[in-house]
């Protein structure tokens, strides 16, 4: 009964991430992995990229705070970024950094400081969302 | 009716503006496929190999392009190789070339994160045959199996 609620509600938070066009159709296909022989993809798949992103935006923090920017650095950064948060079916957070690739780009100051600051702190929530997907799927394997 | 072959686009439209969603598990493979796929990120390797091995495919992983070349110039033999643009050291794009110098005539599909103006065609001019936009979506891929399955009859 536990095991089930559980489930529940990781079904449900997942359907409101959906909603909120945090996610998209390629977290179902990702989700459509796990299986019998791989009970913990997803936890363990979720947790890499959780990981991964936490260092990737804190690196592009940094240099975006830098007094004189290596749009270089910043086009690398927010490249994997995408790449990663794309392949988990992170569309918000692609959506982001597709912004931030195209101002970079451009060498658009003002338009890849707008782009950066409000998307790339909502996105630091929207990964949040991905650690406690994690968290429920680990509880229900447990 | 999705495309019988990939396009290149990363997206099925099928004139509705409505996408449709196809699975990895579409497909049922009647003879043994391999598959190499080239990812510095492991997280999208993984990913990568899940969504293959899903389809039916045996995986090998690496996470470089010098690796990708070395294991080629082994002979090992892949059906397919999958390959981000963005690599460590060597990117996708001279990897291709090196495979293809090699020798190698295997179906190659470049990925990227991010398709720019003239990528695509970059890609293609060192001997891809396929460039996605990441993540390698079942549209794109599920054709490809078929058509080295010799699922269509016509090829």
């Amino acid at each position: 009964m536990v095991g089930t609620t559980l489930s529940q509600q990781l079904n449900n938070y997942i359907q409101t991430m959906h909603e909120q066009g945090i996610l998209d159709y390629h977290f179902d296909h990702v989700k459509a992995l796990q299986n019998e022989e791989n009970p913990r993809f997803v936890m363990e798949v979720i947790s890499m990229f959780a990981h991964d992103a936490e260092a990737g935006i804190a690196h592009l923090t940094t240099v975006l705070n830098s007094a004189v920017v290596d749009f270089a650095k910043v086009i690398s950064f927010v490249h994997q970024l995408k790449g990663s948060s794309s392949s988990i079916g992170g569309v918000r957070m692609a959506l982001a950094c597709r912004e931030i690739r195209h101002a970079c780009d451009n060498l658009d100051k003002e338009r890849w400081r707008e782009a950066s600051s409000s998307p790339m702190r909502q996105d630091a929530v929207n990964h949040r969302c991905w650690r406690q997907i994690a968290i429920n799927n680990r509880n229900i394997a447990l | 009716m999705a495309p019988a072959f990939p396009s290149g686009d990363d997206r099925a439209d099928f004139g509705t503006g409505e996408h449709k969603q196809f699975s990895f598990h579409d497909i049922v493979l009647r003879n043994r496929l391999t598959a190499l796929v080239v990812d510095g990120v492991d997280f999208c390797r993984l990913v990568e190999q899940g969504f293959l091995r899903s389809c039916g495919l045996e995986t090998q992983g690496v996470n470089n392009g010098d690796a990708a070349v070395e294991l080629i110039a082994s002979g090992a033999k892949f059906d397919l190789i999958i390959i981000d643009m963005f690599l460590p050291v060597m990117d996708g794009l001279e990897t291709t070339r090196r495979i293809r110098a090699l020798g190698e005539r295997c179906k190659i599909v470049g990925v990227s994160a991010y398709i720019g103006e003239n990528d695509r065609e970059a890609f293609l001019a060192a001997g891809g045959d396929v460039f996605s936009e990441k993540p390698v979506s079942p549209e794109v891929l599920i054709p490809i199996l078929r058509e080295l399955d010799g699922q269509y009859s016509n090829i």
